[in-house]
C-alpha cells in the first residue's frame, strides 16, 4: 500500500512539475493532441481517482514472448535490463527467443511460445513479415512489434489482437536529417557521409541518407555551398580504403549513419584532425559515448531510445484484461514512432545516460498510468503524450522536477 | 550372448531416448507437449529436418558428408520464389524449386564423383557459393513474400503426406534395391565395393540426387509454411540434419550401419527436445547447454557398440 501511495505521489509531483515547465520538445513529432500525459494523470487522480493497485500489477502473471535476433546485441541487452526493471511494477514474465536465424525458426518460436502459454508476442525482430503476425494471431497471442511494414499495418490494423508497433519510418529520416543539420549549422562545408547499407537497399540506411541529403539540399537552397563525400558500406577492406582516402582530404565533418565512435573517431584522431573535424553519428547512449563527449571525439549523437519498447507492456496488460482498444484511436492499432535523442553536449549525455541506467526514460509508474483498469482515463492521447515526452530536453526537465 | 545383448541395447537407444524425451517433457509440462495442438505444431517443426535428413541418408551412407544442405534449401526456395513471382504462378514456383534442387544435387554429385577432393570440404565451399547466389537472386530485397501465390492454411496433412510418402519411397530403395545396398557398401569399404563391381561414380551421383528430392520437398514446405524466401531460409537445416542423424543412431561416416529410420527418429527427437525446452521456458543459454549435453550422451551411448572395433563401420 505504501508503494502505491508513494507511486501516486510521484505521479502527481510529475504532473504539477511538468505543467509548470516550459519544455522545448524535440523528437518524433507525432503529437496529435494538446493533452499531455501529466494533465491526464492529474485529471485521473483528481477527478476519477486512479484505482488502487498492489504491485506488481496485475495479480495474475502475464507471459510475453520476445523475439530477438541476437541475445548478445547491446540494444537488446539494454532493453532486457529495462524489462527486468518493469517487472517491479508489472506482473509480467518475459521469455526471450534464441537468435532467430530464419523465417521457419521464427514461426517455430511463436508456436512454442503459444504452447508455453504466452499471452503476447513482442516482436523485436521480424523475418517473415506478415506471416509473423498471422502466426501469433492464429494462436491467440496478442501482437506488438517493431517496424513500419505497410503490408502488416494494412492487413491487421483493425484486428483486436494486433496492438501496434514502433514505427521507425520518420525516426530514421529525422536521425539522418539531424546529423546533417547539426554539422552544417556548426559551419561544416566539406562533409563525409558514412552511409552504411544504403547502397544495397537496407531500408533503415536509405531513410537515414535521405534525411541527411534533405538537410544538405535545404542548406544549398539557402545558398550554402557544400561538398559531400560518400563512404558507403560497412567496415571491411573497401570501407577502410574509402575512409582513409576521405580523411586525406580537407574535410570539416564526418556524419556516420552507424556507430561513428567505433569506426570513425580513432581514424580521425590518427589523422590528427580531431580538433578540426566534427563527428556526428547515430549510436546508442552508453558509457563509451559519455567518455567520447568528454574527450571531444564525438560532437553530436542521435541515439535511439530503446526504452520505447516499454510501451508494449501496458498495451498487452490492457489487452489481456479485455481493454485492447483502450489505447487505440478509432479501434485502429497504435503505431508509435521511434524518435532519436539528439545530444550535443556532455551534460545532456551524462544526464540521459544516468536516466537510462537508473531513473529510466519512462518509469514503471508512468507506464502504469496507461493501464485502463488502473487509470480509467487512459486513452490514445495519454499514450501519445507520454511517448512524445522522450526528447533529451523533456526527459531532463521531467526528471529535474523529481529532484 | 553378452556381446549380442549389448548390441541390441545400443540399437534401441535412439528409440529409448525419444520415448524418454517425450515422457519427461510430458510430465514436466503437465501434458502440454503431448496435447493435440502441440502434436500438430510438432509436425510443422519436424517436417523440414525429416525431409532433408531422409534424402541425406543416401549421401551420408556412401561416406559423403554433405555440408551444403542449408545453402541448397535456401537457393532452391529463393529461385522458386523469384521465378514464381515473376510469372505470378504457383506451379512455376514449385517446378523451379524442384528443378533447382535437382540441378544443385546433380552438380554436387558430379563434383563428388569425378573430382578427387574431400567431399565435405567441397560441400562447405559449395554451401557458401549457393548462399551467395541466393543473395544475388534476391538483389535489393531482403525478404520475398509469396503470399500472393500460396493459399494454404492448415499444413498438418500436407506435412504428413509429404514425409510419409517420401519415407516409404526412400526406405524401399535404401533397403530393398541395389542402389541403397551399394551406398551402404561403398560407405563401409570403398575398395571392397569397387571390387564387387559397384560403379562408385554412378552411385554417388544417385545418392546426391536422392538428397535433392529431400531438399526440393523441404524447400516447397518452407515456401508453403512461411510464404517467404530469404537469404536465411533453411539456415539451421545443415546442423539439424547432422544432429538428427546422429541422434537417430546412424554414424556420420556412413556404411552398413546406416539406416533410414535414423532420419525420422533423429528429426523427431531434436524437434521434441527443442519444443519441450521452449515450452518449459528454459532460458536461451540453458537451452543450448541442455541440447549439447543430450547430444553428447546419445552419441556416447550409440557409439559404445562400435568404437572399440577396428573397423567401426
Amino acid at each position: 500500500m505504501k508503494r502505491v501511495l508513494s507511486l501516486l505521489l510521484v505521479m502527481v509531483f510529475v504532473v504539477v512539475g511538468c505543467q509548470n515547465g516550459d519544455s522545448d520538445v524535440e523528437g518524433n513529432g507525432n503529437a496529435t493532441g494538446d493533452t499531455t500525459v501529466q494533465e491526464d494523470l492529474q485529471e485521473s487522480s483528481t477527478e476519477n481517482g486512479t484505482s488502487e493497485v498492489s504491485l506488481p500489477y496485475p495479480e495474475e502473471t502475464i507471459k510475453i514472448a520476445v523475439e530477438i535476433y541476437d541475445p548478445t546485441d547491446g540494444e537488446f541487452l539494454a532493453m532486457k535490463d529495462y524489462f527486468d526493471y518493469l517487472t517491479e511494477t508489472f506482473n509480467v514474465e518475459f521469455t526471450y527467443s534464441e537468435a532467430i536465424t530464419s523465417a521457419e525458426h521464427e514461426l517455430e518460436f511463436i508456436e512454442n511460445s503459444a504452447i508455453a502459454g504466452a499471452d503476447a508476442l513482442l516482436a523485436y525482430y521480424n523475418v517473415s513479415g506478415v506471416e509473423q503476425v498471422a502466426k501469433a494471431l492464429e494462436y491467440d497471442m496478442y501482437y506488438w512489434g517493431m517496424g513500419d511494414d505497410p503490408e502488416i499495418s494494412e492487413e491487421f490494423k483493425n484486428d483486436p489482437m494486433y496492438l501496434g508497433s514502433i514505427n521507425y519510418g520518420d525516426g530514421e529520416f529525422i536521425g539522418g536529417y539531424e546529423l546533417g543539420k547539426y554539422v552544417i549549422e556548426e559551419g561544416a562545408r566539406s562533409i563525409v557521409y558514412s552511409s552504411g547499407g544504403a547502397d544495397f537497399g537496407a531500408e533503415m540506411f536509405v531513410k537515414r541518407r535521405n534525411g541527411f541529403m534533405t538537410a544538405v539540399e535545404e542548406a544549398k537552397a539557402e545558398g550554402i555551398e557544400l561538398e559531400i563525400i560518400d563512404v558507403s558500406g560497412f567496415p571491411g577492406d573497401a570501407f577502410f580504403a574509402d575512409q582513409a582516402s576521405a580523411l586525406t582530404r580537407d574535410i570539416d565533418a564526418v556524419c556516420a549513419s552507424f556507430n561513428g565512435l567505433d569506426f570513425w573517431a580513432q581514424p580521425i584522431n590518427a589523422a590528427g584532425k580531431q580538433d578540426s573535424v566534427l563527428l556526428a553519428t547515430i549510436g546508442s547512449v552508453n558509457e563509451n559515448y559519455v567518455d567520447a563527449f568528454k574527450n571531444g571525439s564525438v560532437d553530436f549523437l542521435a541515439a535511439k531510445n530503446i526504452q520505447m519498447f516499454g510501451f508494449a507492456v501496458p498495451m498487452i496488460v490492457n489487452a489481456v484484461e479485455g481493454n485492447a482498444e483502450a489505447l487505440k484511436e478509432n479501434n485502429t492499432a497504435t503505431n508509435l514512432q521511434q524518435s532519436f535523442w539528439l545530444i550535443s553536449n556532455v551534460e545532456d549525455i551524462e544526464r540521459i545516460h544516468e536516466i537510462s541506467q537508473n531513473e529510466k526514460t519512462y518509469t514503471g509508474a508512468e507506464l502504469l498510468t496507461l493501464v485502463k483498469s488502473v487509470n480509467p482515463d487512459a486513452n490514445a492521447s495519454t499514450l501519445k503524450a507520454l511517448v512524445n515526452s522522450d526528447s533529451a530536453e523533456e526527459i531532463i526537465m521531467r526528471r529535474s522536477m523529481d529532484e | 550372448m553378452k556381446k549380442k545383448h549389448s548390441i541390441n541395447i545400443t540399437t534401441y537407444v535412439p528409440y529409448i531416448g525419444l520415448a524418454l524425451t517425450v515422457i519427461v517433457f510430458a510430465i514436466i509440462t503437465e501434458g502440454k507437449t503431448i496435447s493435440g495442438i502441440n502434436l500438430k505444431i510438432l509436425t510443422n517443426q519436424i517436417i523440414v529436418t525429416a525431409l532433408v535428413a531422409i534424402g541425406a541418408v543416401y549421401a551420408f551412407a556412401s561416406g559423403a558428408l554433405d555440408l551444403s544442405l542449408s545453402g541448397s534449401v535456401a537457393l532452391s526456395a529463393i529461385a522458386g520464389a523469384v521465378v514464381g513471382l515473376r510469372y505470378e504462378s504457383f506451379m512455376v514456383m514449385i517446378i523451379v524449386t524442384i528443378a533447382t534442387s535437382f540441378l544443385i544435387a546433380l552438380f554436387k554429385g558430379v563434383v563428388a564423383a569425378y573430382l578427387k577432393l574431400p567431399i565435405f570440404i567441397v560441400t562447405i565451399v559449395f554451401g557458401g557459393i549457393l548462399s551467395a547466389i541466393g543473395l544475388v537472386l534476391l538483389g535489393k530485397e531482403t525478404t520475398l513474400s509469396v503470399r500472393s501465390l500460396v493459399n494454404v492454411g492448415n499444413m498438418t496433412w500436407i506435412n504428413v503426406i509429404f514425409v510419409a510418402t517420401f519415407y516409404v519411397f526412400a526406405l524401399y530403395i535404401f533397403n530393398y534395391t541395389k542402389i541403397g545396398k551399394s551406398c551402404k557398401l561403398q560407405g563401409g569399404n570403398f575398395l571392397a565395393a569397387s571390387q564387387l563391381g559397384i560403379n562408385a561414380k554412378k552411385n554417388i551421383i544417385i545418392a546426391f540426387l536422392m538428397g535433392g528430392i529431400g531438399v526440393a520437398l523441404a524447400a516447397i514446405i518452407i515456401l508453403l509454411q512461411t510464404k517467404t524466401a530469404t537469404a536465411t531460409t533453411g539456415g539451421s537445416v545443415g546442423i539439424n540434419i547432422m544432429i538428427a542423424i546422429v541422434l537417430g543412431g546412424m554414424p556420420l561416416s556412413g556404411g552398413p550401419r546406416s539406416k533410414m529410420s535414423a532420419a525420422i527418429i533423429g528429426a523427431v527427437t531434436i524437434s521434441v527436445l527443442n519444443n519441450g525446452l521452449a515450452v518449459v521456458g528454459v532460458g536461451t543459454g540453458v537451452v543450448q547447454i541442455v541440447r549439447s549435453v543430450v547430444f553428447l550422451v546419445v552419441v556416447f551411448i550409440t557409439s559404445l557398440s562400435y568404437r572399440t572395433k577396428l573397423l567401426p563401420r
